[in-house]
């Protein structure tokens, strides 16, 4: 059984993850310079020791609500390998990480469809709940949901829109 | 990466640069004979040969010469310079150029066959050699120059006599000019950067090995073959050649230095010689040390032939507080007294000694380091020099051991002459300079945060301190940068020969200027600019150039001309492609827009002229009646104008009618350093290239108009229109601020709230991931770390 390298990351109150191979690292926020005249989903870019890193406002993409400006400071940035696209760095706000989770692939649920192309799932991870505090009341058979990214794709779409 | 492969890429890299040579003074040839060039070509297709044979591609070696045979035979009047010849010559640089290709992607060139082009060049070098008598050498009697060349190549002509024609053996042989063989000690110095100095020292003994016999050399070839080389060889070598020859034959790439010596006349004996008494402190704590350094400063004077204790004994410590040196030198002997004393050396008495002279030393590495110091003052020895050996060089070694900069290993001393020699060509992956430029950046600002914190705290030392660094750092940034600019030439080399091509194909006259290419751009934007160019190039020899009997009817000069040139402009580089030929007719253009329905007929009739050039650019547009291989497949211009575009460029056509037409190609060097004025518009800072700005004014605000739907203020009796870029950037402060700004053309201002100064800094391209916004030129990342958006003013205002 295969298993998968996944990070965790929580953007409003919901649970994403994206393969580890497309992290380079994860930076604390930093002011970000807006773009004149770019696309929505672009929040700006920054300087990442020299390197111009172009900031991707998931929300946008996503279709989620806005982040609402508090708590801005708590918010990382997840810097992707520039292979990703093309060469340029890019990077994505989220509002928080969480961890490295290895994943078996009986516990992703494959979703085909619309739900699919439009949101970038690439499946749904179920995994059991570790915190103790639930542990009596489900006795385990709770399952939190991860939405599975499919970032690749996603920067694929982007870099095609501009063409 | 494997040895092999090391090798290889040395081998790609040098013979691409020897291919350039060839093929680019082959042209030259072709305007008339040049001596210059052939040499060059003779050098280049050496060396080649050389490097081919050695690396085992033995039809490139063959070939290769081929090509100098025949170059010799033109070298000595034999063979005269036919457009047939000449087109063989470029059939053969071709081939070459394939196999190097081949090469480069890992094959061995061996499927790439030469014979059928060995053939043709047999052909002319046996019809050339039989037409005229076959005595090379005895053209050499008035000419220094004549008798150079010969010697360098008598080697060539037997090979190539006794392969062909055993009858032309006889004129060699018998020939009474022959030079007498001669012994001679030849003693080199490779490179101490070189890292195959092995393959190095082997094809020098190769080269040589073909002028003469190799009696022996130190280290000997198997050595050699093992690797065991440091950066020296000294070979013995019998031959008839000449020091000339012997010398250019030795003289390849990392060779630092190559001395050559007539044996027979014994230099060292005229040298005199001295006897040092060294006393050293007997407090010294590191006897052998000191003694070892006022050696090796001795050996930098000239010979040593003995010491006493000896070398050995000194080494493993073995010396009392005194020690004894021969030395022979032609330095005066306060010099070498000087040269002498040293930290802890308590006294040095010179006299002078006159023992015979062992004369095994003679092929000592010690001799080749007095030979080299004695000869370089005694100018009227008859030994060779190289141009390296100029007096400066020779000032400077002999001030070295005065400065008292006594450590200096031994090897250092060659080192400023050795970068004169080389033509190094550095192939380095553009990331990695890339990289280096991200972090030298990132050096900057961090360095900025340090001097902050130094002045927070008040540290005076500590902001002196940084001072110093950031000064370095700005040195390292202006290289890094620097080092990123290559000049036009790198792909302007190649089109006479293009030009040359299709206008023999078209049978036209052409005349190719090109003037500029001395001018630099980012590696990046020459890389994606070449094949534009040689579009546009072929386009204007092809379509543009009339053939010679069209101009001869239209009253112009039968050779048409066409010129390529760049320079800079503002922070621009502009490159003009210009011809004097029909020029671009309106009717045709017209009439062909019509056929591909590009245009309506009425369009057509109220198209003003300056915009008809402008069709030519549209997709799917050719006005060539015959599609040729060369140009015209319809998908050129305007893939020419989206390559330019894709640069941040652009591109401009201006004709007249039966007079010529110019493309003007404007390219912004994108990763080039640009002055700007940073401007802060609601509280966000933007730059503007100093080029686009006229001036900075401060208005009343209640002095702006409405004209219209826009506004526009009343300065020095000139009326500006006010444009606020408040969709970019958010509405300005109400500063009364204006930056008056050159923008298509005329004049325009923007509201700033307040204008921060001017400085230097580093256009970076938008990543494609954001596109392109219009009136965003680029970002740059200024001293402080910050990330600040470029106006383009001419896209600004949408």
């Amino acid at each position: 059984m295969t298993a998968i390298d996944v990070v965790e990351f929580e953007i409003n109150n919901e649970h994403y993850a994206l393969d580890i191979g497309l992290t380079r690292e994860i930076v604390e926020m930093v002011q970000i310079t807006p773009v004149p005249r770019a696309p929505a989903h672009i929040a700006g870019i920054i300087n990442l020791r020299g390197e111009i890193t172009n900031i991707i406002n998931l929300n946008n993409i996503l279709g989620l609500p806005e982040k609402d400006g508090k708590d801005i400071e708590e918010h990382k940035i997840i810097v992707l390998v520039p292979d990703a696209a093309e060469g340029s760095i890019v990077g994505i706000i989220v509002d928080a990480v969480h961890s490295v989770l290895q994943i078996s692939e009986k516990d992703i649920e494959q979703i085909d469809g619309g739900l699919s192309n439009e949101a970038y799932v690439k499946g749904i991870i179920k995994i059991d709940e570790k915190d103790s505090e639930n542990q009596e009341s489900d006795k385990g058979e709770r399952k939190r949901l991860i939405i599975w990214l499919d970032i690749s794709q996603l920067l694929q779409d982007l870099l095609a829109s501009t063409r | 990466m494997t040895d092999e492969d090391s090798y290889r890429k040395l081998f790609v890299a040098e013979s691409i640069e020897n291919h350039e040579t060839i093929v680019n003074n082959i042209l030259v040839l072709e305007e008339g004979s040049d001596d210059n060039a052939i040499d060059e070509i003779f050098r280049a297709a050496h060396t080649l040969k050389g490097m081919s044979a050695s690396m085992g591609y033995m039809q490139m070696e063959h070939l290769c010469h081929k090509m100098e045979d025949v170059f010799h035979c033109i070298r000595n009047g034999e063979i005269g310079i036919t457009q047939e010849l000449t087109d063989i010559f470029l059939a053969c640089t071709d081939r070459i150029e394939e196999m190097i290709e081949d090469i480069e992607s890992g094959g061995d060139s061996s499927s790439i066959e030469a014979e059928d082009l060995v053939e043709k060049l047999k052909n002319y070098e046996t019809n050339g050699g039989e037409e005229e008598t076959y005595l090379p050498e005895t053209e050499d009697t008035d000419s220094d120059y004549e008798s150079i060349i010969s010697g360098a190549n008598s080697e060539d002509i037997r090979e190539s006599t006794e392969s062909e024609d055993p009858s032309q053996e006889h004129p060699i042989s018998e020939n009474p000019v022959i030079p007498k063989i001669q012994k001679y000690i030849i003693k080199i110095e490779i490179a101490d950067d070189c890292n195959m100095k092995d393959i190095r020292a082997l094809i020098v003994l190769q080269n040589l090995e073909e002028l003469g016999h190799i009696v022996s050399s130190k280290p000997t070839s198997e050595e050699i073959d093992e690797g065991i080389i440091e950066d020296k060889l000294e070979i013995i070598i019998e031959s008839d050649s000449g020091e000339e020859a012997l010398k250019s034959a030795a003289s390849i790439t990392d060779i630092k230095s190559v001395l050559i010596e007539p044996v027979g006349e014994d230099i060292t004996e005229k040298t005199p010689e001295y006897r040092l008494f060294i006393t050293i402190e007997p407090e010294c704590g590191m006897k052998d040390v000191r003694a070892m350094i006022v050696i090796q400063n001795l050996e930098k004077l000239g010979n040593i032939i003995s010491t006493s204790p000896s070398l050995e004994e000194i080494d493993s410590g073995e010396i009392k507080d005194s020690f004894e040196v021969i030395l022979s030198s032609e330095e005066p002997e306060s010099k070498i007294q000087n040269n002498a004393y040293g930290t802890e050396i308590k006294g040095v008495k010179i006299e002078p000694y006159n023992p015979e002279l062992p004369s095994k030393e003679q092929i000592t590495p010690e001799v080749l380091k007095s030979t080299e110091t004695t000869e370089e003052i005694s100018a009227p020895e008859p030994e060779i020099q190289l141009e390296e050996f100029e007096p400066g060089d020779l000032k400077k070694k002999d001030i070295k051991p005065l400065d008292g900069e006594k450590e200096t290993p031994n090897r250092d001393k060659n080192k400023d002459s050795s970068k004169k020699r080389e033509v190094k060509n550095l192939r380095v992956d553009i990331s990695r300079l890339d990289q280096m430029m991200n972090l030298v950046e990132d050096l900057v600002i961090n360095g900025g945060r340090l001097k902050q914190i130094a002045k927070e705290h008040q540290i005076k030392e500590m902001d002196e301190a940084l001072n110093m660094v950031s000064r370095s750092i700005s040195d390292l940034q202006n290289l890094t940068m620097y080092i990123r600019m290559i000049p036009l030439n790198h792909i302007f080399n190649r089109f006479p020969r293009v030009v040359r091509d299709v206008a023999h194909h078209d049978g036209k006259e052409v005349e190719f200027i090109m003037t500029g290419g001395e001018t630099e751009l980012d590696r990046s934007v020459i890389d994606g600019l070449g094949d534009p160019l040689l579009h546009l190039i072929r386009n204007g020899v092809n379509h543009g150039i009339e053939t010679p009997d069209v101009r001869i009817a239209a009253g112009k000069d039968p050779k048409g001309t066409v010129t390529l040139s760049a320079f800079r402009d503002q922070g621009n580089v502009v490159i003009q492609l210009s011809d004097d030929g029909k020029g671009i007719s309106r009717k045709t253009v017209l009439r062909k827009a019509i056929e591909k329905g590009l245009l309506s007929e009425d369009e057509a009739e109220n198209l003003p002229d300056e915009e008809v050039p402008g069709l030519l650019f549209l997709p799917g547009f050719s006005t060539a009646e015959v599609i040729t291989d060369i140009s015209g497949r319809g998908v050129g211009l305007d893939v020419v104008k989206s390559a330019i575009e894709s640069l941040k460029g652009s591109i401009k056509v201006k004709s007249v009618e039966g007079e010529g037409s110019t493309f003007t190609l404007t390219l912004p060097p994108t990763m080039a350093i640009i002055e700007v004025m940073m401007v802060r518009i609601n509280n966000r800072r933007c730059a503007i290239p100093i080029n686009a700005v006229v001036e900075v004014a401060k208005i009343n605000l209640d002095n702006i108009n409405r004209i219209g739907k826009s506004e526009g203020i009343l300065l020095r009796d000139e009326v500006l229109q006010l444009h606020r870029l408040d969709e970019m950037f958010g509405q300005a402060q109400p500063s009364g601020i204006i930056v008056i700004l050159q923008y298509q053309g005329s004049k325009c201002c923007i509201p700033v709230d307040v204008v921060e100064g001017q400085q230097e800094i580093v256009v970076k391209p938008v990543s494609n991931i954001i596109g392109t916004c219009p009136g965003v030129g680029g970002v740059t990342i200024p001293g402080d770390g910050d990330v600040v958006p470029i106006l383009d003013v001419n896209t600004m205002i949408i």
